[in-house]
């Protein structure tokens, strides 16, 4: 479909022009992270609810240099999403290789929800959960990161990781759920004096 | 030739990781849990002494000199490792050790990882390849180099598990203890990944 090969190609372009980094010291930072938490919070849920927020607050900065980038490198190319759904091809293709360097699938459930299924986890390389920590969403921050972005141009959405790598699963698989919009409201309201 | 039990020695001498494998004419209890407590069940407990006799002769002031013919291989990036560590280090003998010492009838090589950690593995010595060996000096240099690449993906294997943020939290400082704590491995990957290694290497007559 030509939007998704537009999709992919404005993907490709940008992250040839990003800047790169070590996938190991990345991928060990982000588990010296975890390891911290876990140390601090005892139960996993808490932990997997920390990661959350961190990724949150991280997709929240992460919007501004998406839209950007992508409004420089393609400045006659597609508009701003329509529908909930083509969310998913920006994300899938040209978010996650721009800032990442993969790329996902993506599964469309229905009008109001989708799944992106990752075939290689940046994050959980080398990664092997101890047993009282079986049930911890490792990943998590990634799904947050998803939502932060999504929630800042407007989408009420439900994010979580469905299937992980480090839980064994062949594929990283993070479902996304939309809730509706979210309608900017001046805090205060003015009044006409 | 066959490898029937491979040890990881930290750089002071405590034991890391212990494992057998192979057949083993001892007691059913004895073998049927190959990852069981060295010092409680026979077949380990033999090899443990031969590689504790392998550590004090790595020990000895005599320095270790990597194999001729394997120096002059062509190609390979872990002798060239090998190699230039050695010009490095002069008190350190580094990569491959070779063959370290004959006991009863098994044989020990090593393997000196960068990071001080020693890969001990013992060999038993009766030839059940069905091939007939061209000469056996040529047949003896090929099972070193073969033994090397073991030697070297083992390592690689090692080092994968140890950047596993986890290590060092919930299951103790190494792999031993996070083992007598929980009662089993700890590091699942690890163990499997070795003895897939092990077991092709032994499938295919000692040459990898």
């Amino acid at each position: 479909m030509s939007k998704s090969s537009s999709s992919t190609r404005l993907g490709d372009l940008a992250w040839s022009k990003s800047p790169k980094t070590s996938s190991s010291l990345f991928t060990l930072t982000y588990g010296v992270l975890v390891n911290h938490l876990c140390t601090s919070s005892s139960p996993s849920s808490e932990v997997s609810a920390s990661l959350l927020k961190i990724g949150q607050n991280i997709g929240t900065r992460l919007i501004d240099d998406y839209i950007s980038k992508t409004s420089l490198l393609n400045p006659s190319g597609p508009s701003p999403c329509s529908s909930f759904t083509s969310t998913a091809e920006s994300i899938a293709k040209v978010g996650l290789k721009m800032f990442l360097g993969v790329t996902a699938d993506v599964r469309v459930d229905s009008d109001v929800g989708y799944s992106l299924v990752l075939s290689q986890n940046p994050l959980a390389d080398f990664v092997e959960l101890p047993d009282e920590r079986s049930d911890l969403k490792y990943s998590n921050v990634l799904a947050g990161c998803i939502k932060g972005c999504l929630e800042s141009v407007g989408f009420e959405v439900e994010v979580e990781v469905v299937k992980d790598t480090v839980w064994g699963d062949e594929c990283l698989e993070i479902k996304v759920e939309g809730k509706g919009r979210r309608r900017d409201e001046l805090e205060g309201g003015f009044k006409d004096e | 030739m066959s490898l029937v039990a491979l040890a990881l020695v930290s750089p002071d001498n405590s034991p890391i990781f212990i494992s057998t494998y192979g057949q083993s004419s001892d007691p059913p209890a004895a073998s049927s849990d190959p990852i069981s407590d060295p010092f409680s069940s026979s077949p380990s407990t033999k090899f443990s002494f031969i590689i504790h006799s392998a550590l004090d002769h790595l020990s000895s002031p005599t320095r270790w000199q990597t194999p001729k013919h394997l120096l002059q291989t062509e190609g390979d990036q872990n002798q060239q490792t090998s190699k230039t560590e050695t010009a490095k280090n002069k008190n350190v003998q580094l990569g491959f050790l070779g063959h370290i010492v004959p006991i009863d009838q098994y044989r020990v090589y090593g393997y000196h990882g960068v990071n001080g950690v020693r890969l001990l593995c013992v060999i038993d010595e009766v030839f059940t390849s069905t091939l007939t060996p061209p000469s056996p000096i040529q047949t003896q240099q090929r099972f070193e180099r073969s033994l090397h690449s073991l030697f070297y993906r083992i390592y690689r294997m090692y080092l994968m598990a140890l950047c596993n943020p986890f290590h060092g939290i919930d299951g103790g400082e190494n792999f031993i203890k996070g083992r007598v704590k929980d009662g089993k491995y700890w590091y699942p990957k690890f163990e499997r990944g070795t003895r897939a290694i092990v077991e092709d290497f032994n499938e295919n007559g000692g040459y990898s």
